[in-house]
């Protein structure tokens, strides 16, 4: 009796085991896969997380601003034109400012522009534009102003270029969205076949359950949960490598053409892989479960 | 400490008016109409009864009807007052918890000690563990497991699993206990304390249904029974089965 006591005193700190047998179902290979999609998943949203930030940059930086090229008149230097048409744009409605190119930015796009403009003489100076947001006057309007000034100048309104920027961006966004789409399956695919593997395994321990009156919901948390800690572990790692190696390619600064440049910032968004393929793990997961349950009597 | 001392269901629970199980001319699946009896009888709140018959005669089939793990293929089944083909899966769950079960093979969970293999039920129907620990311990060391709740099942002698079965079934307080085959396997000494602790189980209120596998409960000579044809399934109250020597 005081062997009882005893017994049943300690039982009041009592923690319950793990209803599911321990390493009765094989899934390593599945979560190899997983740890495989875990790293390409990391990749693209690294990779679209800084293709985003480089075309809003892009666009923005063309979206508001212009170029003029000034060339001067007469007895006029070119610095006292490029003064004026500083002063006259700099006054107009919808500019927030404008200023002279230094030599350093001016030299590669003056050659553009004189190979575009070859019939005008004089020596052109380069006046950069920038607008406000939502009132910015058009090309024509520069130009018909600094016209009005008796200035020789045409306008390079950057925003027409924009156009096939945010075209690009967004067929950037929508591949990135279809891989996206497909990593989400391939994740879900893995996580319902090794949920229905641990299912196989555990048969007789989800049998006994259900008669002696587990509903589907609580076998169900049997299994997501050891889905979600699979799948959040191989984000873990697969999130982790691809990390590690956006990290070495942005230290070491190689890129392959055309790549966006990335910032460490960027990197920071592989880091919520895990998270999204824990809860990818637990949905599929309890899909299987559900599916496994509804056939059984 | 007797099973009188350990709540068992209340008096409220006894004062059903409608019987705990009744079959209706059930036909059990794999049988064809006609070939076989169709099987009506009734189980009042703290009845005894016993499904004797060859094997192969549907004992397992009975209780496999009573806890919802299969359909008549002909008839009804009535548990706890409700037609079991009206049952949703959620009234389903519910109803297993308030049967107790006894497996004819164990089914113990090889990985989980004994305690936790008792535990079971009140786990699953979601009891904090603060509440059900003192009264599994209770129930364990009342079936003579007292000093065995932190070993594994595999350490334990048959007779002593099959009383750590008949523990984990009671110990979420159930209103019928249905054993199959309890005392399949045993010596005579281990089969009789398990039908005593039995026997005290349903002393102490709960419902009974029993189906051992071999002829030390047989029906005494002229004992009512449900089915009462020669090598088929029968339904006899206890009072009735005569304990062989």
């Amino acid at each position: 009796m005081t062997g009882a006591t005893t017994s049943i005193s300690k039982r009041r700190r009592y923690r319950p085991a793990p209803l599911l047998a321990p390493g009765a179902e094989r899934t390593g290979s599945l979560f190899a896969a997983m740890v495989a999609v875990s790293l390409v998943a990391s990749l693209m949203v690294i990779g679209a997380v800084a293709a985003g930030r480089a075309a809003e940059d892009w666009g923005g930086r063309l979206g508001g601003s212009a170029t003029v090229v000034v060339r001067a008149a007469g007895l006029e230097s070119p610095d006292a034109a490029a003064a004026r048409a500083t002063e006259a744009l700099g006054a107009m409605a919808g500019v927030a400012r404008a200023w002279p190119l230094d030599a350093a930015a001016a030299d590669p796009l003056i050659a553009r522009l004189l190979d575009q403009d070859s019939s005008s003489g004089g020596e052109p100076r380069l006046v950069a534009v920038a607008f406000k947001v939502g009132k910015a006057p058009s090309g024509a309007e520069l130009s018909r102003e600094l016209k009005a000034d008796g200035l020789d100048a045409s306008v390079d309104d950057h925003r027409p270029l924009t156009s096939p920027i945010l075209r690009a961006a967004a067929l950037a966004g929508l591949t990135a969205a279809v891989v996206a789409a497909t990593v989400v399956a391939a994740a879900s695919a893995i996580a319902a076949l090794a949920t229905r593997r641990r299912l196989a395994a555990q048969g007789e321990v989800v049998d006994l359950l259900r008669l002696a009156g587990a509903a589907d919901g609580f076998i169900g948390r049997l299994f997501w949960a050891r889905s979600a800690r699979m799948a959040a572990w191989a984000g873990v790692i697969g999130a982790g490598s691809a990390i590690v190696a956006t990290a070495a390619w942005r230290l070491w600064g190689w890129a392959p053409p055309g790549a966006p440049r990335l910032a460490w910032a960027d990197l920071a968004a592989g880091a919520a892989w895990p998270l999204a393929a824990a809860l990818i793990g637990a949905v599929a997961a309890g899909w299987a479960v559900t599916a496994h349950l509804k056939g059984a009597p | 400490m007797s099973i009188n001392s350990i709540a068992m269901p209340g008096a409220d629970r006894m004062a059903h008016a409608a019987p705990v199980v009744r079959f209706d001319a059930v036909t059990l699946r794999g049988e064809r109409e006609g070939e076989a009896p169709r099987l009506s009888f009734a189980m009042p709140p703290g009845s005894f009864k016993v499904l004797t018959g060859p094997a192969g005669c549907g004992k397992t089939a009975v209780l496999s009807l009573i806890c919802l793990a299969d359909r008549p293929a002909l008839g009804r089944v009535w548990l706890f007052g409700r037609d079991t083909a009206t049952l949703g899966r959620k009234d389903i769950a519910n109803f297993r918890r308030r049967i107790g079960l006894v497996f004819a093979r164990d089914r113990l969970l090889e990985h989980l000690t004994v305690f936790d293999n008792a535990a079971l039920v009140p786990r699953i129907a979601g009891r904090p563990a603060r509440d059900y620990a003192p009264q599994v311990a209770e129930i364990l060391a009342w079936v003579g497991l007292g000093q065995k709740m932190d070993i594994p099942p595999a350490a334990l002698s048959p007779g002593e699993r099959r009383r750590l079965a008949l523990a984990r079934a009671m110990a979420n307080r159930p209103e019928i206990l249905l054993a199959d085959e309890p005392t399949g396997g045993l010596d005579d000494e281990a089969a009789l304390r398990v039908l005593r602790l039995i026997e005290r189980i349903n002393g102490a209120g709960t419902t009974v249904l029993m189906a051992p596998s071999d002829d030390r409960l047989a029906p005494a000579p002229g004992a009512s029974a449900a089915a009462p044809r020669q090598g088929r399934l029968r339904v006899i109250d206890a009072t009735d089965a005569a304990l062989a020597s």
